[in-house]
């Protein structure tokens, strides 16, 4: 009895093995090969809105898009489409001026390519290039200034400069900085018309005041 | 047939056609028989058709006056012929001159006879055209010493040439009543036919160039050294010598080498000097070679240096194509046709030109009183000497003048002129004849040599032809004369005003008056008419001599081009102020006549490719000056952007095309116009920009604020809602040209107010792709201009930050970001990263426009505001992202207007 049950399971554990066997015999992906890169290999003078492409030997039903996966040093985000067996790769923001790029191609997490290229140095650029890095840039420092200002929207008032005293946001002690320029016996009124300002302008509480009082 | 035969045969002939005229129509006039005739008509016949042995007398006519049919008839009729001596006599004596009847005997003696008077004929035509030439060509003589000696008669048989030198009022006075009373007489000149140019070819003056610049080429020549190599029978090919005399090759030789060295030497060397390599200019244009012009000079000389090739093709290209279309518009296409040949070939016209025009001599001599109050005020401001070119500009760039004169402006000639002087044979400096300020200097830095003076000499042309254009306003400008000559103490006049001029002026007054005592007054005398001469043809040679080579790179000039004159343009656009410029043509109206005149006189004076530049620049200039300010000021930045395809108004690319070559071609024009702007001289409220606007630049440390200041506070919103429309950089014409005269896109804002920053949605909504240069006023824009304005050197071609930065430390000029604020000269660029409080990569660049202990102020464009403040914290370190500081010069650096930590 016991040599019946044993027989079939020995059929099926062989019938598994024949499955897995012929699963990875005929995986298509273990076929695919880098026909050319470009940039080459060790090129210079790269633009920084560079077009990448990789050509594949991929037949049709390999789904590229999946298998295929493409990491750059350093980093970059970028978009990636497919034509056929070619591979095109845009970044989404101007690479880095005068830096070397590593370019590694995977298959199904397989490294099968690895090139790198470097990029134009500043003196390379074109006018043209410098003015489309130039976009990019303006505008990326341009709304990382609204946002800090949309965080705190009371920095716009400052600094206040009057002939009593300068009020400045110093962030590296992320206090009100209050210069007293005339000196004085009693600071207590000037120091109280600066809280008051300083609150009307809607200064969070937790950002304190420092005062500075003249020699 | 004997004599005698024919004799009789003769006679048979004239009885015949005397009885049977009506057979023989050719024969005009009406024959005359004599008396003593003893033939009848009817015996006659008979005789005739006996002889001939014919039976009609149209018949008998046939044989009889056919040289072949009548040397058949039987010699015995006509032994028997006979005609009493005295009919036969009177006979011959009394036909007709028209009835002399053509050659109808065939005979040696007779044919010989024959070619005998034909021979007699040709010669006595070639006397009689000689004769007719020679009355033409000393027509003008007469016309000369006829006015000469109606001058002389009231000017120079007065006692002034002895006149004390004290008493130079009273001479010039005489002298000014006299000339008044001359020229109220309104003596015209008719045109005269020019003597017979030598007919030149492109490949004559092609090789003679070739031969020339290979002598040049690695030595210092004089225009007599390179004209005397090219004289040597050795180097002058067979073909050549077989088409002009000795004479005549010596006189293109001189013109040629003339041209040769000037274009070499001087320009394309200081061109070199100021750093643009003239080979990378037209390079281009030399390795392009269309036609066999190019090909023979390729050819015949491995030893002829590309560049030259190339130079001569430019500068060919401009005296043919550019000048001609610009004086066809400025001038009248006849006056063109008249300056640069109707055809542009190397061929004088025959038909002289009628026009003729009178100076006025009030006008005359006011404006050489103010040409000599001009002269008056002069002040050494730089040094003369053999100064190059680049030293005087770099004299002018660190000479700040707080009101130049136009005496500067003289000084600044002289000192061209010496860079002229140069050689110990170049000796003659003519002052062609015109004057004043602009012009008159031009001309009288001219500088000839007695190689070329013989060369006009022995073709009897040139020395200065009195020209005339259709700009009557501008007469006055053509003859003011003396001014210059004045101050500069150059040659008698004699030796440099055109014969008719001269004509006007006693010789003993140009020999013995002083330019001192005589100043004026010889301007009023020398005040000439002007009269369209005509191409003559040494002019024409002188303007084709340089062309020889370059003539046949036309066709492909016009593509070329733009990209040769684009890598001089940033160079000279980035010095050029057009608003000082437009000023100073405004307030001084007579120095762009005065170009204008002068540049044409130097056309007809020998110098006609740099004639044609200054007076082109002249026209331009006063075009700024007067009427036409939009116009003008529109050519030159049009012009300077080198575009010369694109489709803007006609005249108005005639007028810019020559502009932009004369300010690469003649150094000293550029150098004029550098010189206005590094003075500071007409400081005006008004604008800086060219639209309109803003308040004139301030040169030096202390004006790059206010530059800066004035810039920004002009911007207004465009791309993004950011401040990035520079109005001051916004050429109302030139949209869509290269960066030098625009910033900012009408069409591509139009379409894409928000263009997209990169691949995805950033800006949110974005649509359009990242804007290229010169769309927009970028961030860089800001400093390259302000710098610009305020005189620092920095290329203008820094659009992206990290270019910027990076060009600030090549300079040595970069400070960290650690820099306390208090060392922080202002005027100094200042680097941001992404991020206010955190910087990130290197993003942004501002100036600096103030520092205190507290804070810092920084104007910027290309951003959501114009100015902001950034706080300095406690150790002296300034926040909101700064990444380093690119400051000014050093002279800047050391000027420091914050005070120092914990001061109040």
């Amino acid at each position: 009895m016991k040599k019946k049950i044993y027989i079939p399971v020995l059929i099926v554990i062989f019938i598994l093995l024949i499955a897995i066997g012929a699963y990875f015999l005929t995986r298509k992906t273990s076929n695919i090969k880098i026909i050319a890169i470009n940039p080459i290999n060790l090129s210079e003078q790269i633009s920084i809105f560079p077009t990448i492409s990789i050509e594949t030997s991929s037949t049709t039903g390999v789904d590229i898009e999946k298998q295929v996966k493409v990491e750059f040093e350093p980093e970059f985000e970028f978009q990636k489409s497919i034509n056929g067996s070619i591979i095109s790769i845009t970044p989404n923001e101007p690479l880095q001026v005068g830096t070397q790029y590593k370019m590694i191609v995977f298959n199904n997490d397989i490294k099968i390519s690895e090139s790198s290229f470097k990029t134009s140095t500043s003196s390379q650029l074109t006018p043209d290039e410098q003015a489309k890095l130039q976009t990019f840039l303006d505008l990326q420092y341009s709304q990382s200034i609204d946002q800090e200002y949309l965080q705190k929207p009371w920095l716009r008032s400052f600094p206040i400069d009057t002939p009593q005293y300068v009020l400045v946001y110093d962030s590296e002690i992320n206090k009100i900085r209050a210069r007293i320029k005339t000196k004085a016996t009693n600071y207590d009124v000037l120091q109280k018309e600066i809280q008051n300002k300083v609150k009307a302008l809607n200064v969070p509480d937790t950002i304190g005041i420092q005062f500075i009082f003249p020699n | 047939m004997n004599g005698d035969q024919i004799q009789k045969l003769e006679t048979l002939q004239k009885i015949f056609r005397y009885f049977f005229r009506q057979e023989l129509p050719q024969f005009s006039g009406e024959l005359v028989m004599p008396s003593s005739m003893d033939w009848t008509e009817e015996g006659f016949k008979n005789y005739v058709l006996q002889v001939t042995g014919t039976k009609t007398i149209t018949e008998a006519k046939n044989i009889l006056f056919d040289p072949v049919k009548n040397s058949k008839i039987p010699p015995v009729y006509l032994e028997t012929f006979t005609l009493s001596e005295k009919a036969s006599r009177d006979l011959l004596n009394n036909l007709k001159p028209e009835d002399q009847p053509t050659q109808t005997v065939l005979d040696k003696t007779r044919l010989e006879e024959l070619q005998q008077r034909s021979t007699t004929n040709l010669e006595e035509r070639k006397r009689s055209q000689e004769v007719a030439a020679k009355k033409q060509s000393t027509f003008m003589e007469a016309a000369q010493a006829t006015a000469k000696s109606q001058v002389q008669t009231q000017v120079a048989d007065k006692p002034i040439f002895v006149v004390a030198p004290e008493e130079p009022e009273i001479v010039k006075q005489q002298l000014r009543q006299q000339a008044r009373e001359v020229f109220a007489k309104q003596i015209y000149l008719e045109p005269v036919k020019q003597p017979e140019p030598i007919i030149l070819t492109k490949q004559t003056l092609g090789i003679l160039a070739t031969i020339g610049a290979n002598e040049i080429k690695n030595s210092e020549k004089t225009v007599q050294e390179v004209s005397a190599f090219i004289l040597q029978p050795k180097n002058i090919p067979d073909i050549i010598k077989n088409l002009y005399s000795q004479e005549e090759i010596g006189s293109i030789s001189g013109i040629v080498a003339r041209d040769i060295l000037r274009r070499n030497r001087f320009f394309w060397e200081e061109l070199n000097r100021a750093g643009i390599d003239p080979a990378k200019i037209t390079g281009s244009l030399a390795i392009t070679p269309k036609n066999s012009d190019v090909a023979i000079l390729k050819a015949s000389a491995e030893l002829y240096p590309e560049t030259e090739i190339a130079n001569l093709a430019l500068a060919t290209a401009v005296s043919e194509d550019t000048f001609h279309a610009f004086a066809s518009a400025a001038l009248g296409p006849q006056a063109a046709n008249v300056l640069y040949g109707e055809n542009r070939e190397l061929q004088q016209t025959d038909t002289p030109s009628t026009n003729s025009t009178q100076v006025n001599i009030e006008k005359l001599i006011d404006f050489s009183k103010e040409a000599k109050n001009i002269f008056s005020q002069n002040k050494q401001l730089f040094s003369k000497g053999q100064n190059p070119l680049s030293n005087i500009l770099k004299q002018f760039e660190s000479v700040k003048i707080e009101t130049p004169t136009n005496s500067d402006i003289f000084n600044f000639f002289q000192s061209i002129k010496d860079l002229f002087a140069t050689g110990s044979s170049t000796t003659a400096v003519a002052l062609g004849a015109t004057g004043g300020v602009g012009a008159g200097t031009f001309v009288a830095y001219q500088f000839y040599s007695p190689t070329l003076f013989s060369a006009w000499n022995a073709q009897a042309v040139l020395a200065g032809k009195i020209t005339a254009f259709d700009m009557p306003a501008y007469q006055t400008f053509v003859s003011s004369l003396s001014p210059a000559q004045q101050t500069l103490r150059m040659f008698s006049l004699g030796q440099f005003t055109s014969p008719v001029g001269s004509m006007f002026l006693p010789t003993e007054i140009a020999g013995m008056a002083t330019p001192t005592t005589l100043a004026s007054a010889t301007a009023s005398s020398t005040g000439v008419i002007v009269t369209e001469a005509g191409v003559v043809g040494t002019s024409l040679v002188t303007a084709e001599a340089g062309a020889a080579a370059g003539t046949a790179l036309l066709p492909v000039v016009g593509t070329i081009i733009g990209a040769a004159v684009g890598m001089v343009v940033s160079w000279v656009a980035s010095k050029i102020n057009w608003a000082k410029v437009k000023k100073f043509f405004q307030e001084n109206k007579y120095i762009g006549p005065t170009m204008v005149a002068g540049g044409i006189l130097m056309m007809f004076g020998g110098g006609v490719v740099t004639g044609g530049l200054i007076a082109t620049a002249g026209v331009g200039a006063t075009a700024m000056g007067s009427g036409g300010i939009v116009a003008g000021l529109s050519a030159i930045p049009a012009g300077i952007a080198g575009v010369f395809g694109l489709a803007l108004a006609t005249s108005l690319r005639q007028i810019a095309k020559p502009i932009i070559i004369s300010l690469i071609t003649i150094p000293f024009v550029i150098a004029l116009i550098i010189f206005i702007i590094n003075s500071s001289a007409y400081v005006i409220p008004g604008s800086t920009s060219i639209s309109g606007g803003g308040v004139t630049p301030v040169g030096g440390c202390e004006g790059v604020v206010t530059n800066g200041t004035s810039i920004t506070s002009s911007l207004q919103k465009g791309f993004w809602q950011f401040y990035n429309h520079s109005p001051q950089y916004d050429h109302p014409l030139d949209n869509g040209l290269p960066c030098n005269g625009d910033h900012w896109s009408e069409s591509y804002y139009a379409s894409y107010p928000n263009p997209c920053a990169s691949g995805t949605d950033f800006p949110a909504g974005c649509k359009g792709t990242r804007p290229v240069a010169c769309t927009l006023f970028w961030c860089t824009d800001l400093i390259m201009k302000t710098y610009l304005q305020s005189g620092f050197e920095m290329p203008q071609n820094m659009f992206a930050v990290v270019t910027m930065r990076d060009w600030f430390q090549q300079q040595n000029r970069l400070l960290s970001a650690d820099t306390p604020a208090t060392e922080i000269p202002i005027g100094s660029a200042i680097f941001f990263g992404v991020g206010v409080f955190t910087p990130g990569p290197l993003s942004h660049v501002a100036l600096v426009s103030e520092v205190n202990q507290d804070y810092i102020t920084i104007i910027e464009s290309n951003n959501s505001v114009t100015t902001r403040k950034l706080t300095v914290s406690l150790n002296g370190k300034v926040q909101g992202g700064v990444v380093g500081y690119g400051v000014p010069p050093l002279e800047c650096n050391q000027q420091q207007t914050a005070p120092p930590p914990g001061a109040e």
